[in-house]
């Protein structure tokens, strides 16, 4: 008997070798957690998943520095510390989108948990396909769900909580869309005189878009040439591609003060233009009560198309997200409106011209200048927020192995080490810590962005979206005709918003929820124009005086 | 495979041999790629694997007729440009082409894998580890552009038993392809799994000025063949397990 327990015993520490939690710590440094606070967590991860060895489970997230991260170092580590094998994948964003979408409409088994941005929140909690995380944590979920796990101190909570108060998605990790620009450039007593002279105010950080185009202007016109190269006041992108859609879908609208005050999303008009009834989307029409046709749009769209063939590089209008993302780090563009702080590691590499030769960066981000229709309020831009998506139809255990997976992945024992490698910053811990702060000097001023109270300011689509999916390719399919001249703006967002409506009908008849779309009634636009709020009446002057503020005032902003 | 004879030999066009009440007036035509086991010209000429069938399945299903000629991959894509009533099987769908199609799908879903020689110890734990090392591809295929893309050596050539022959010959270490594939393939020792990659799904690429009425119908169609149940069961017919 003796021989046979030991042959068990043998077999299975053939098949499961123990883990080395000392040689996981090594590579988990530094940790917002003490060495045995880490060790106790790991140790946790290590017994939840006993049940589990043996199982494999497959994942998908969008190609960052932060998902390869996860896919070359952590998942090899929760392997080996657990036995659960994970398959990471990573592709593109689009194609993370489809899958999942495939997925829920065709019942294939194509991934245990997806990390799929919160745009989505809207379709998930309409759709009653996606686990909500909350209720699973409580219950079938509860002996594989972390004591540490600390979801407040998740800086994006609000982010994954749909209207009816529970959780769809667990973050993973976080950009926002920012201002950068050359700090050293803008700091030179020769181009400041010479902005002062020709526009009458400082060459600063820029509050609103009139002081942007003034900028831009500026080194795109009148400045040209810098150190012997051509240099330029703006850089974008706007290639017929799906990128395009995240262009102007990614809150470019709510910049410019189309939607209404409130946050994380205005209410009851978002920046997609669309309006709610209660939580029911009711159209994105003026005559339906939203504003994606409203004048604020027009003007949005418009000055987008103004800057990108006035002030941008030629090659820019054929260039897609990926492009365009790294143009400005080759040291020829003065400033960038839309600039995600995802593309920061490419700015702070160690061979890169946007280093001085202390090392530290050249540039600064700040907080992005507002339109015209922009009041206190408002949401300030866009936030993307990575999320572990899990769907109620994949099998319990490997629901629970999967989310075993996805707790580590952002555990406190993990996720500072991950913020430093890929700079997505998921939690409040991690933002307070020594290693962060010491960090930030380099950064440009991603630090001091979501150490304040602003990064809240910078959202996601939000909930009004009921089926983010199957929408967000008609806004580049709709609006690329304004940008290659085939349409007016206002013309392409005409056309958008009616497509927009005949979509959320469409959704109403197939959704069972009651917070599924329920279009208004249609009425006139001067209706619309004339009720409180949004869709605002057009500005008689849509371009006040420019104003800009010296970099430390701007980051009050933040405050 | 329903109804489809062949009318020629390589690049020939294929007429459907049925007629239904709510047929177009024309046609659609399909431009294939060889991509065996899941869709080849068999030795009698005429096209077989699963998505040959599937893609039977779905135009009767509509009733719509097609006809289908076997091209080179970059041929048909070219082609689908210029011919509007027409479609490439199969193309993986990337937001680089999403434009440039009308797009109904997955009619095929590929699990990728890196293989070894069954007697070769190596252990991969992320394509990180796979940097230096030589890698096997079919051209088309996606997993030899994927892992290109990445920055990993890949090899291409233009049939999978060439690949198997050289992995066996030591010409590489490493095979990039699908499960599938694999299977049907005579190696022995069969090649060993030593690190899965990528999910692929692959479309019918349509000319962007498609009926968009017909590519919804299409759509639809197919979307109930999976929830129905009509795919797995197919792929049971063939003794393959859905991946």
């Amino acid at each position: 008997m003796r021989v046979l327990i030991w042959l068990a015993w043998l077999c299975s520490a053939v098949v499961y070798a123990a883990p080395d939690l000392r040689e996981a710590q090594r590579e988990l440094q530094p940790s917002s957690l003490s060495r045995p606070a880490q060790e106790a967590e790991l140790q946790w991860f290590v017994e939840a998943a006993r049940p589990f060895q043996g199982v494999q489970v497959r994942v998908i997230a969008e190609h960052i520095p932060t998902h390869w991260y996860e896919a070359n170092v952590l998942a090899p580590l929760f392997s080996q510390l657990t036995g659960i094998r994970v398959i990471h994948e990573i592709s593109g964003e689009d194609d993370v989108v489809n899958k999942l979408r495939t997925q829920q409409q065709t019942g294939l088994a194509l991934y245990d948990a997806y990390i799929s941005d919160s745009d989505l929140l809207g379709q998930h909690f309409r759709d009653n396909q996606v686990l909500v995380l909350s209720d699973f944590i409580a219950g079938e979920g509860a002996a594989v769900t972390s004591p540490t796990l600390d979801l407040q101190d998740f800086i994006g909570l609000p982010f994954v909580t749909a209207p009816d108060g529970k959780l769809y998605q667990l973050p993973d990790q976080q950009f926002a869309n920012l201002y950068w620009y050359r700090h050293d450039w803008f700091a030179r007593p020769e181009l400041r005189e010479a902005f002062r002279q020709r526009y009458g105010y400082e060459l600063d950080v820029p509050q609103n878009w009139s002081a942007y185009e003034d900028i831009a202007a500026f080194f795109s016109e009148h400045v040209r040439e810098l150190d012997g190269q051509r240099v330029y006041g703006h850089m974008d992108y706007g290639g017929f591609d799906p990128s395009l859609g995240w262009r102007l879908s990614d809150a470019w609208l709510g910049m410019a003060g189309v939607g209404d005050v409130g946050l994380p999303n205005g209410l009851p008009v978002d920046d997609w233009g669309i309006r709610v009834e209660d939580c029911r989307p009711a159209g994105a029409s003026m005559v339906r009560g939203g504003a994606l046709d409203s004048p604020a749009a027009v003007y949005a769209l418009q000055q987008y198309i103004d800057w990108l063939k006035r002030y941008a590089p030629a090659e820019a209008r054929q260039m897609s997200f990926n492009q365009a993302g790294n143009v400005a780090a080759r040291g020829q563009v003065a400033q960038q409106i839309f600039w995600y702080t995802a593309f920061t590691a490419d700015y702070t590499r160690a061979d890169s011209p946007m280093l001085d030769e202390k090392g530290e960066p050249r540039w600064r981000v700040a907080p992005s200048p507002r339109g015209a229709y922009w009041r206190e309020g408002m949401k300030s831009g866009y936030q993307d927020v990575g999320a572990w998506t899990l769907l109620k139809a994949t099998p319990l255990r490997q629901r629970q192995a999967a989310w075993l997976y996805a707790q580590f992945v952002v555990s406190k024992s993990v996720s500072l080490r991950k913020t430093l490698v890929g700079l997505t910053p998921i939690r409040h811990s991690d933002l307070q810590s020594p290693a962060l702060l010491a960090a930030a000097p380099k950064l440009g001023g991603l630090v001091e962005f979501y150490r304040s109270p602003a990064a809240r300011r910078w959202t996601p689509t939000g909930a009004n979206v009921p089926d983010y999916s199957g929408m967000a390719s008609l806004w580049w399919r709709q609006l690329h005709p304004a940008i290659s001249g085939q349409l007016s703006s206002a013309e392409a967002l005409h056309n958008l918003a009616q497509m927009f409506d005949r979509h959320l009908y469409g959704v109403g008849q197939r959704q069972v929820h009651a917070c599924a779309p329920r279009l208004n009634a249609q009425q006139t636009s001067a209706f619309w124009l004339k009720h409180p709020g949004a869709p605002w009446p057009k500005l008689l002057n849509e371009r006040p005086p420019g104003r800009t503020l010296p970099y430390a005032e701007a980051l009050r902003a933040w405050d | 495979m329903r109804g489809i004879k062949q009318l020629g030999g390589y690049a020939c066009s294929l007429l459907l041999g049925w007629s239904l009440p709510l047929l177009a007036a024309e046609p659609v035509q399909l431009f294939a790629w060889e991509h065996p086991p899941q869709l080849y010209m068999a030795a009698d000429g005429r096209a077989a694997g699963v998505v040959a069938e599937l893609t039977a399945q779905l135009f009767s299903q509509v009733g719509v007729t097609y006809r289908l000629s076997f091209q080179p991959l970059q041929r048909a894509l070219q082609r689908v440009q210029r011919e509007a009533n027409s479609c490439v099987l199969l193309v993986e769908r990337q937001q680089e082409r999403e434009p440039h199609y009308a797009w109904v799908g997955p009619l095929l879903v590929s699990r990728l894998g890196l293989y070894a020689r069954a007697d070769d110890p190596l252990q991969l734990n992320s394509l990180e580890q796979a940097r230096g090392l030589r890698i096997l591809s079919y051209q088309g295929s996606g997993a030899g552009e994927y892992l290109h893309q990445v920055g990993l050596e890949v090899i291409a050539s233009n049939k999978e038993s060439l690949n198997l022959s050289m992995l066996q010959r030591s010409r590489a270490q490493l095979w990039a392809t699908s499960s599938a594939v694999v299977s049907s393939m005579r190696g022995q020792p069969a090649p060993r799994l030593v690190l899965p990659f990528l999910t692929l799904m692959e479309d019918m690429a349509c000319h962007p000025q498609f009926d968009p009425a017909l590519q919804q119908r299409l759509q639809a169609t197919l979307l109930q063949l999976y929830s129905e149940g009509w795919v797995q069961a197919l792929y049971q017919r063939h003794g393959l397990q859905q991946e």
